[in-house]
């Protein structure tokens, strides 16, 4: 069943704050998922697994710490969504090495923001070309793996073409689905006596 | 002179901090620039056609028919589904599961089985699912009270009473509108591009006019039924008297906060019209009495404008007196000397309420169409644009920015209790916003980020000694990264942010919601509680029909004189 992109957006925005990310960081893992998507590449399917590595955990030990030969994380495995915050935020010109970036297709939208020139990003089985024309391929998710970022264009690669609706797999929206329930506030007697349209006919 | 050649000259806009406060929020009226009026300008000067090539509803009001309009390059059909509802099911209430009617904006002219795929999903509303082909997906319940009087008054081959059409203002009240990808429709991003839906909210305010038409046919439809002898058609003007209600609750407040650089366009237009017109240099007899007739217009659009609500009805005094101040201000002071629209502005300051002051604001834009209208194409808003975070900014200048916008509410006491009283969330139970009281139900942990004004304090307390950047600043705090995102807007895009508490113990959520309702250009705002409310929709306007025929002016809010 093809889902519409602001369904995408707003299921993983929920699911990634479900999972336990702030608001803010919640809101750009709606954004990588969803650009992912209208790409046709699997971003609910990366968001899903990514957040089952991470709920219940200190989100602390999967943030970059940047040095000057690479970016990791304190815990060794980097979340792809605190990374490309911070790549965005900072801007990306040149060579950096993300090391043990777990789901590392969602760090392609933040590079996209991030680059100030034509840069490639790589990792095995994987190789996408941003700043210039939008190009790239991956061989299915990663679970974990060093991202490096180099200047360079990748035109042995496709475009990467827009689409506005996606198919996402069944059991990548049930993990999400779970993720962003944690969301909701269970419902009291009191929540719904005073809810939007209670209390008055509106038999009239 | 024609003024799109040349930029307006305009006086000043009004500052943020005076405009995008609740309480004159909660007092902004439809105008020219409201998401209907700007739809229907385009469909009578594009001379759109309509059709009904279904209309298939029997006695007991249970069927399907589709209304089609067609434009220059594309056509829309409204599928409608009658239902026959128990009484017991009929609930605004956005957890009902049964309506009179449900309906489906179809993009193109629906083949059968476009029509039977939609019968199976339409009527189940949320629990069903359509595709990319559906632009917007309703329903719509009868006013219980109207509809039986109607139907029988034209089957007895007489007209209902005008009165009471008054009263209520329409036959049925929609729900819900959904639209932009909502259960798996098409989303805006596959829409925009076509000029039709530049401009937002088109796609639902088409649906809606569409409805219109379909509810007066099936009224109609159903007294010839009932005597198929003796029945009659409406009289055309006692027709147009008839609206479409909509029945909105909090489920729309939040969009104002979760779309600030859209409602920083919004607003900025409204604005800037206001200031083209300030700055005229004079106006002509001609165009005095011709305001002073608009005046007394809106003067039987008050006087017809029914609440029960105690805070709705001291605003309606509130309109009603400043209405008739204003007449007596023309009849005293005409429009006749330099600058006459600015200086009756600075004297409506002095002396109307906020109900008086926004109402005058959308009435002076009325006779200025050549001016204003062009503006309606800045309205809409490539949200991304403004979407990604600034992290060469340094916190110096964040502070700055933070000081300027939120400076109400660094200077708030959130320790008071009273000043966090409230928590927006979602609730399990049928995924809608919802407000809750903060100390005395265990929400806190679900709070969606709908309160500005304390997320930027407690974003400024952290900033207070952070030095370098923003970058950096937020990889150190990553929970305030929702509101420095919203703060950077804000520095752009002034009218971005409402400058009030919106989780205090007194916060009106109505005031929000009837800030987004005047710019779709509803009427009659009928709050039923703090927090939902009633309104009417293209009350006045033409049908279908009058646009295909032509000559369907853009001055169908306010009712003709001699019509009370």
């Amino acid at each position: 069943m093809s889902w519409s992109l602001s369904e995408i957006e707003s299921l993983s925005r929920k699911a990634a704050r479900g999972a336990g990310m702030s608001w803010g960081m919640a809101e750009e893992a709606g954004k990588s998922v969803t650009w992912l998507a209208a790409a046709g590449l699997p971003g609910p399917e990366a968001l899903a697994d990514l957040l089952e590595r991470l709920h219940d955990q200190d989100l602390d030990e999967f943030a970059p710490v940047i040095r000057t030969d690479a970016w990791r994380a304190p815990g060794g495995a980097l979340c792809p969504i605190r990374a490309g915050a911070a790549l965005s935020d900072l801007g990306c010109s040149g060579e950096t090495r993300l090391e043990g970036v777990m789901q590392p297709l969602l760090i392609v939208p933040f590079a996209v923001q991030a680059a100030e020139g034509p840069l490639v990003l790589e990792w095995p089985g994987a190789r996408f070309a941003c700043g210039g024309a939008l190009r790239g391929s991956a061989e299915g998710l990663c679970v974990q793996a060093d991202v490096l970022i180099e200047t360079g264009t990748a035109a042995e690669q496709p475009m990467l073409d827009c689409a506005l609706r996606y198919t996402p797999k069944p059991e990548a929206i049930t993990v999400l689905e779970r993720f962003a329930q944690l969301t909701y506030a269970p419902e009291t007697e009191a929540s719904r006596t005073s809810g939007a349209g209670a209390g008055l006919s509106d038999h009239d | 002179m024609e003024h799109r050649d040349i930029t307006p000259d305009q006086a000043p806009l009004r500052p943020a901090t005076e405009v995008m406060r609740l309480a004159r929020m909660g007092s902004f009226h439809q105008s020219r620039l409201s998401f209907m009026r700007i739809l229907l300008r385009r469909l009578s000067a594009e001379r759109w056609r309509f059709t009904t090539p279904l209309f298939d509803i029997n006695a007991r009001g249970e069927g399907t028919a589709v209304y089609t309009a067609h434009g220059p390059g594309r056509s829309y059909s409204l599928v409608a589904f009658a239902h026959d509802l128990p009484a017991d099911q009929r609930s605004d209430r956005v957890i009902a599961t049964a309506w009179d009617a449900t309906f489906a904006l179809f993009d193109g002219i629906p083949t059968e089985a476009d029509i039977t795929r939609l019968r199976a999903n339409v009527p189940l509303q949320e629990a069903g699912r359509v595709t990319e082909t559906e632009l917007s997906l309703s329903r719509a319940n009868r006013s219980v009270r109207l509809w039986e009087h109607v139907v029988s008054a034209l089957a007895r081959g007489e007209q209902p009473d005008a009165a009471m059409i008054t009263d209520v203002g329409y036959l049925m009240r929609t729900t819900a509108v959904y639209g932009s990808g909502k259960f798996g429709a098409a989303d805006r991003a596959a829409t925009c591009t076509r000029p039709e839906f530049q401009a937002p909210f088109q796609i639902e305010m088409l649906n809606v006019f569409l409805i219109r038409a379909f509810v007066m046919d099936l009224v109609e439809h159903l007294a010839r039924l009932r005597a198929p002898k003796a029945a009659v058609p409406l009289e055309p003007a006692l027709r147009r008297r008839f609206g479409i209600g909509n029945s909105t609750g909090l489920g729309m407040a939040p969009y104002l906060l979760n779309h600030p650089a859209l409602l920083n366009n919004w607003i900025a237009a409204r604005e800037t019209a206001l200031a083209r017109v300030r700055a005229l240099p004079s106006a002509t007899p001609q165009e005095a009495a011709g305001f002073a007739t608009l005046v007394k217009r809106a003067q039987i659009h008050a006087d017809e404008w029914r609440s029960d609500h105690p805070a709705q009805i001291a605003k309606l005094a509130d309109l009603r007196g400043d209405l008739a101040a204003l007449i007596a201000r023309l009849a005293a002071l005409p429009l006749t000397g330099p600058t006459p629209w600015n200086a009756l502005w600075l004297w409506a300051e002095g002396a109307l309420s906020l109900e008086g002051q926004e109402a005058l604001a959308s009435l002076m834009m009325e006779p200025h169409g050549a001016l204003v209208d062009d503006l309606s194409a800045g309205m809409a808003c490539e949200e991304a644009v403004y979407w990604r975070i600034d992290g060469a900014m340094t916190c110096d200048e964040l502070r700055t920015v933070v000081d300027a916008i939120y400076d109400w509410a660094l200077a708030t006491d959130w320790t008071d209790r009273a000043t966090q009283a409230r928590v927006w969330y979602v609730s399990e139970a049928k995924l809608e916003p919802r407000l809750g009281p903060r100390w005395d139900e265990p929400l806190a942990p679900y709070e969606q980020p709908l309160c500005p004004g304390r997320d930027a304090a407690l974003m400024r307390a952290d900033l207070e000694d952070a030095d370098g950047t923003v970058a950096a600043f937020l990889m150190a705090h990553p929970e305030h990264r929702h509101i420095v995102r919203r703060a950077q807007i804000a520095a752009k895009l002034p009218y971005a942010e409402i400058r009030d508490n919106t989780i205090a113990e007194d916060v009106l959520p109505i005031d929000m919601l009837r800030a987004k309702l005047s710019f779709f250009g509803a009427c009659h705002f009928d709050p039923r509680s703090d927090r939902w409310v009633r309104i009417t929709m293209f009350q006045h306007a033409p049908f279908p029909s009058e646009i295909a025929a032509g000559g369907a002016a853009d001055d169908w809010t306010y009712p003709p004189l001699g019509s009370a």
